[in-house]
């Protein structure tokens, strides 16, 4: 043996000691592939939805009486599946919805699912992406009505939002403005978030139901990944009355007050913090103080911010985060839903993640499970060759279900995933002395002053 | 639920959440709550001294030959300039030696801070030169003050020791922040600087200590424009300089605004890019670039908070395929939580000035899978309480720590210098040395051969008259 061979073998024999105190032990049982999870967090349900990247996000319907999940899919399954999750543990396919001619389409296909109420009843928006020069490419939303649900043959379509950019929809939120309005807020490569009124949109008024645009300032990036929002929230802040926009995108992260959303008005940025090139993802907290924020790439952990200073006009613009938080630091994080003083996180090849944020600058992990079941950087390719050598992989979306604290994760692999955290029973706001603000919506009586939480159904 | 049982909840929950948590998060040794402490059993403390405290230290340098031990200290702050370590018995090294800058309290900026020692052959005889860049910012005394040269051949007899030569560049103020000294395969030893401008300057040593009156200075090194300015007038951050034996070439390994440089030298008035690495996620500008031996693969470094040190692979880039690299290799971090500063590649380990996580060691023979072999906690610092700035030094981020490392390759001894704590010298078990021949490499680190350069090193003919 070479001097060389026999150093090396020695400092591998020595590695594994010397650096486990250091890096992190993951319960392993096939070679490389995260298994299992805290023992925390139990499984309720799985279900398969088609394999690699057919999955690409959740939504939880969030009203008594609705015991329905609804996937968005993509590929060759580009549409949405709806779910009964009235019996978690046995989870059944009511009906999966596909695009015509899936296979004359170019693109990841559906990539949002949203639910909405309004008084003419309970609808689904599937966000879809479409290459430019394929069919539909300038599709960016299907509204379904989900009223009729679980009787499938009463599920139709009621509508097609189509945008001016092509290559389709990056995100979409549904909102209940505090003047009343169920709003849709759509984040497509233009570069600005184009709101629709669903009133309009679900009685078929066309271009009339596009009523405002939420500019994202222009800050010269230009890295090939386009010029608008990634990824959106909307909530409103009782403290100050505002309906408030968050938008991460090409250059960072934007807060916007909406309060009259054909005039929004930037409030504050989070733009030149050191690795932040490009936000994809921004959640605050209920409180409107923190915020959550994901850049989406490899190695890159959750950042968490401090708006204040931002907020009040102290600084022009926030670039420092308080805090940050990371499954695995090798890997990435798509996103995640912010239950204070949880989030519960859609953490890629780290499945579902759950941390505590009460102390924002030290957050801490307290309960996962890996859903990918994948090996390391075998994830997205391209929309040509899907699969690839990338940490985009596994769980890309997760949404909780406030009445009874439900999670629902969709994994691009593995398919939908039903989980329970121990001693999470529900969410509501004023438990934890914060506002009632999270992403799920009181279609009912909409965004109040002091919000009541005891309305929701 | 009131509050108050919210509260109850949440501290139900953190406690929960600390044990479940347990198998997943790092945890470092500890002594002081939040201050890590200590090292891995393979890595022994050999000597230390304290050299003035809270950023009073910045790089460092390590002459190579085994007749001179010696090591030399960047220092800032209110002793801007630099020390001279005598390492004659390791396990007692001792402070000898101590210049600063004249007037320093009138002086701003950060002061010394990196430094680097070369070799001339004169008709007396060879000399030994040691070159201290400074930064005094960009106005007040000494604003276009770049470097300084001390003659330090007569070490350790210090009363010899002479500051002959001042490298100033008016043309763009504020002062070199890098530099690298290195022995070029045409004969010709050069120092490549930093400086606020969108260029590296290149100065022939032997001109400039003979009185040329462009301080020898003989080329620039571009940097090609991008979108990115986050380095403001830099161009470079930092750089060093390799002879690959395969090419034939001498080659310049940029860091700076925009990402990382690699450029063809062989004539350093006319420099060619070969590659780049430009566009990679979270990187919008360099900090430090440092190829292995082969050079085949590269070790960057970005300089924020929670960014590893990405590994490249550079085939691609410099065979043509790619206009330019994106794609990481591999990566690796002392605690993701912390930043990791300068890094000294002797394949298959590289050795890394890691801030607040000190010195610390990992094997790259996967450059995929990088794995930690060994460390010390030279900082003895809590978290973010690192550099703010000047004048107000002392700020919340986590600059701080193991600033600079270097690696002695006839017996294998480690040297640091930490900002706060000083002077640190080391020793990994095992490691007695580092040849690239012994590693079936090319004998090729950020240390010369003075005497030879770099042909001769690694199997060529002798170039040096």
């Amino acid at each position: 043996m070479s001097r060389a061979s026999l150093f090396i073998a020695l400092a591998a024999a020595v590695v594994p000691t010397a650096a486990r105190a250091q890096t992190s032990a993951v319960g392993t049982i096939l070679p490389g592939v995260k298994m299992g999870g805290s023992a925390n967090v139990r499984v309720l349900g799985h279900l398969p939805l088609g394999g690699f990247f057919r999955v690409a996000d959740v939504a939880l319907d969030q009203e008594t009486g609705r015991p329905f999940a609804y996937a968005a899919q993509s590929l060759d399954r580009s549409g949405f599946t709806a779910i009964d999750v009235t019996d978690p543990e046995h989870a059944r396919v009511l009906l999966r919805w596909t695009i015509d001619h899936p296979e004359s389409h170019r693109g990841l296909g559906a990539v949002r699912a949203r639910y909405f109420r309004t008084a003419k009843g309970t609808f689904l928006a599937v966000g879809v992406s479409f290459d430019a020069g394929s069919p539909d490419a300038d599709l960016a939303a299907i509204i379904f009505d989900v009223s009729g649900l679980p009787d499938t043959s009463r599920v139709r379509e009621v509508a097609r939002i189509r945008s001016s950019a092509a290559g389709g929809v990056r995100d979409l939120f549904a909102y209940k403005h505090s003047d009343g309005r169920p709003l849709l807020f759509v984040a497509t490569n233009a570069a600005f978030a184009e709101v629709y009124d669903l009133d309009a949109v679900v009685a078929g008024r066309g271009a009339a139901a596009a009523v405002a645009r939420i500019p994202i300032p222009a800050f010269g990036v230009h890295d090939g990944g386009g010029d608008g929002y990634t990824g959106m929230f909307v909530g409103y802040d009782p403290s100050t009355g505002n309906d408030k926009f968050y938008g991460a995108g090409a250059g960072g992260y934007f807060v916007y007050d909406i309060s009259d959303v054909a005039k929004p008005r930037l409030l504050t940025s989070i733009v030149g913090a050191a690795g932040v090139l490009r936000g994809s993802a921004i959640i605050p907290t209920p409180d409107a103080r923190y915020a959550v924020t994901a850049t989406g790439y490899q190695y890159s952990p959750l950042r968490i911010f401090d708006l204040t200073e931002g907020l009040r006009g102290i600084e022009q613009t926030v670039s420092r985060p308080i805090g940050a938080w990371t499954a695995d630091w090798h890997d990435a994080v798509r996103s995640a839903d912010v239950r204070w003083p949880l989030a519960f996180v859609s953490s890629y090849e780290d499945g579902l993640q759950i941390f505590n944020m009460v102390d924002p600058k030290n957050p801490v992990t307290v309960g996962w499970y890996y859903t990918c079941l994948c090996a390391h950087q075998t994830g997205f390719g391209t929309t040509a060759a899907p699969q690839g050598e990338s940490t985009v992989n596994g769980a890309v979306g997760v949404d909780v279900r406030n009445r009874d604290g439900m999670i629902a994760v969709a994994d691009a692999n593995s398919g939908l995933w039903l989980l329970r955290l121990d001693g999470f029973g529900g969410w509501r706001g004023e438990d934890w002395g914060v506002p009632n603000v999270s992403s799920v919506q009181d279609w009912s009586r909409g965004a109040v002053a002091k919000p009541v939480t005891s309305a929701i159904p | 639920m009131s509050s108050i049982g919210g509260r109850l909840l949440v501290g139900a929950m953190l406690a929960c959440g600390a044990s479940v948590a347990g198998a997943q998060q790092d945890h470092a040794p500890g002594v002081l709550p939040g201050v890590k402490f200590g090292g891995s059993p393979n890595v022994k403390v050999l000597g230390h001294i304290p050299l003035g405290g809270y950023f009073r230290v910045m790089d460092n340098e390590i002459e190579q030959e085994p007749s001179r031990p010696y090591a030399y200290i960047s220092q800032s702050r209110d002793r801007p300039g630099f020390s001279i370590v005598d390492l004659h018995d390791v396990e007692h090294p001792k402070l000898l030696y101590s210049w600063k800058i004249q007037n320093s309290e009138l002086h701003g900026g950060t002061g010394g801070m990196d430094g680097k020692y070369f070799k001339l052959k004169t008709k007396t005889g060879a000399k030994y030169y040691y070159v201290q860049s400074l930064q005094f910012g960009g106005s007040g005394p000494d604003a276009d003050l770049g470097a300084v040269i001390a003659d330090v051949t007569n070490l350790p007899d210090t009363s010899k020791i002479k500051i002959v030569k001042e490298l100033r560049y008016p043309e763009a103020k504020g002062g070199y922040h890098n530099l690298f000294a290195y022995k070029h395969s045409d004969g010709r030893v050069l120092l490549v600087t930093t400086v606020s401008a969108p260029y590296a300057l290149v100065y022939d040593m032997e001109k400039a200590l003979a009185g040329d009156k462009n301080d020898g200075l003989i080329a620039k090194i571009p940097i090609p424009e991008t979108e990115n300015t986050r380095f403001g007038n830099f161009g470079y951050h930092d750089f060093q300089l390799f002879y690959d034996p395969k090419s034939g070439q001498d080659r310049f390994y940029g860091a700076g605004r925009g990402g990382y440089f690699l450029y063809d030298i062989t004539k350093p008035e006319d420099p060619k890019l070969l590659t780049s690495i430009v566009g990679a996620s979270g990187i919008t500008g360099g900090h430090t670039f440092t190829p292995t031996s082969r050079q085949d693969e590269a070790v960057t470094e970005a300089e924020y908070q929670y960014a590893p040190l990405r590994l490249f692979n550079l085939v691609d880039g410099l065979t043509g395929k790619l206009q330019t690299i994106q794609r990481v290799d591999g990566a690796w971090t002392a605690d993701w939580h912390d930043l990791s500063h300068n890094h000294e590649v002797r394949w298959p380990l590289v050795f890394v000035s890691s801030y607040e996580d000190g010195l610390q060691i990992f094997n790259m023979v996967d450059t995929k899978n990088p794995q930690t072999v060994g460390w010390y906690y030279t900082c003895q610092c809590q978290h973010e309480r690192g550099f703010g700035g000047v004048p107000a030094w002392e700020g919340s981020s986590v600059m701080q720590g193991a600033f600079g490392v270097k690696v002695r390759d006839w017996d294998g001894l480690i040297i640091i210098s930490d900002s706060n704590t000083g002077f640190w010298a080391f020793k990994l078990d095992g490691w007695n040395g580092w040849k690239g021949s012994d590693w079936g490499m090319p004998n090729v680190s950020s240390a010369q051969d003075w005497d030879r350069g770099p042909v001769a090193t690694n199997g060529g003919g002798r170039v040096v008259p």
